[in-house]
């Protein structure tokens, strides 16, 4: 399934993503994934983008120790019960009784990184159990040349050796459903998406793709969407730390022609 | 119990509690059951469901629902699948071969194109909100919105042989397809309502109330 797909234009209808990176019950930002600096409680913040007509929630378990699993758990039960649009959760997730207990604590989708680069298998078996749809691989990709990433494991902490276009072709086709894409390079950094990054992602596979990581202002968007067949972008820093709201967003971008959920 | 109550009927690996809480947001209990005797008596009736045609469906008939499921509907009891729920309604499904469904509309289950309406690839599964024309059907409709735009998540959707099945539809690359499928008391809806925010909970608050 890895085929060449045509790059977009802005104009598709897009999903805005908010992307919370949680600590136990703490909504944490940092840069590069780094550098985690506290904001606030996780449910409450999740609950305001909701209110505030976020497409989608996207929480990751910055961690993902087992002494803070219960307590994230906890977390990801109060945020669905109060949003009433998709909630995707990753960080941690190991093994099958772990994306299980995800989704029955209201995650919609579950994001798999480290565990998947370790046996590749395990995404099959998910995918063929829950159904491709709630299985999302997360890369975290870091820019290892002209044209090279390497993936990254533990919230850009560990290197894997893994070239992600490799890693990309060969998760397609073990049933994943989407892909969660952040440059480790951009995040935190508000200069623009990785635009040869995000090119190279949508163009290898046919799957929906999230684009994370170095979103700084609305332009940034339309930029993308020029560039990349996205489907999906996550937002943290803007929004967390109330540089733009989500209308700001939304209205920016579309001036640029970019088309959003008209009920958002 | 009675009309402020439906069941919910657990098809395994699917999120039960997100439609739960969605219905208790609009004002609605719900019973999750396992088994076809414990829906008997309530009026409304959800089918959720995710994951494989196959594997759902052989659930379905081990509890006993494929029988039960027709009996309550002959006595009038509202049926509401969603997603999977939805395609299981219908009289086949094509997943990796061919499944039986509970046949309550005309209609099978096939995989998604994999092309748009210009011969370029489409992304597969369709995941993200889309904007559902209603026809002619009432419980899609409300005067509270100018658009209703719902939550997809599917990598299969439903073909009928019944025009007038058809009770919304949505596009996807330049394509349509069926958002709403409805046989009388039987409804089959593609999308999510309990994850499409203000649009979706209205949608099951118009389920629950008819």
């Amino acid at each position: 399934m890895c085929a060449l797909v045509k790059s977009g234009d802005v104009t598709r209808n897009v999903r805005l993503i908010a992307r919370l990176d949680v600590k136990g019950s703490t909504l944490i930002k940092g840069i590069h994934l780094e550098g985690l600096r506290k904001v606030g409680p996780a449910v409450d913040y999740a609950r305001q983008y909701y209110m505030n007509g976020i497409d989608e929630i996207l929480f990751m378990d910055a961690v993902a120790s087992l002494y803070r699993r219960e307590l994230f758990l906890d977390v990801v039960q109060r945020t669905a019960q109060n949003v009433f649009v998709p909630l995707t959760v990753g960080g941690g997730v190991r093994t099958v009784s772990d994306f299980e207990r995800l989704l029955e604590s209201g995650a919609d989708k579950v994001a798999l990184n480290s565990a998947a680069l370790n046996r590749p298998a395990l995404l099959e078996e998910l995918a063929t159990r829950f159904g491709s749809q709630s299985v999302v691989l997360s890369i975290e990709a870091a820019r290892a040349g002209t044209q090279k990433w390497e993936a990254l494991t533990d919230h850009g902490r560990e290197r894997s050796g893994r070239d992600v276009k490799s890693w990309i072709c060969q998760a397609a086709s073990l049933g994943v459903g989407e892909l969660l894409v952040t440059s480790v390079d951009c995040e935190g950094t508000r200069q623009g998406f990785d635009l040869e990054l995000m090119k190279m992602v949508t163009e290898i596979v046919n799957l929906p793709i999230i684009a994370s990581g170095g979103m700084g202002a609305p332009q940034h968007i339309s930029d993308l969407l020029g560039e990349a067949e996205v489907g999906g972008i996550a937002v943290a820093d803007s929004l967390h730390f109330d540089r733009f709201s989500i209308s700001e967003i939304r209205a920016g971008a579309e001036t640029m022609g970019v088309k959003w959920r008209k009920s958002g | 119990m009675g009309n402020r109550t439906a069941a919910i009927i657990d098809t395994g690996a699917s999120n039960i509690f997100n439609l739960q809480r969605a219905l208790e947001v609009v004002g609605f209990s719900s019973l999750i059951v396992r088994d076809a005797e414990d829906a008997v008596g309530l009026h409304k009736v959800l089918l959720p469901g995710v994951g494989s045609y196959s594997a759902v469906m052989a659930r379905l008939v081990d509890r006993g629902f494929d029988l039960c499921l027709r009996e309550i509907v002959d006595q009038g009891v509202h049926l509401l699948g969603i997603c999977l729920g939805m395609q299981l309604l219908v009289s086949e499904g094509h997943e990796n071969g061919l499944t039986t469904g509970l046949g309550l509309i005309s209609g099978r289950a096939v995989p998604m194109p994999t092309t748009d309406t210009k011969g370029a690839p489409l992304r597969i599964p369709h995941i993200g909100w889309a904007e559902v024309s209603a026809g002619k059907d009432d419980l899609l409709k409300d005067a509270s919105f100018d658009t209703r735009e719902m939550y997809f998540a599917h990598s299969f959707h439903v073909v009928t042989d019944e025009p007038s099945a058809v009770a919304g539809t949505f596009q996807y690359g330049g394509r349509t397809f069926n958002a709403a499928i409805r046989n009388g008391n039987v409804m089959g809806v593609q999308f999510h309502p309990e994850r499409s925010g203000d649009c979706g909970l209205d949608f099951l608050d118009n389920f629950m109330r008819q």
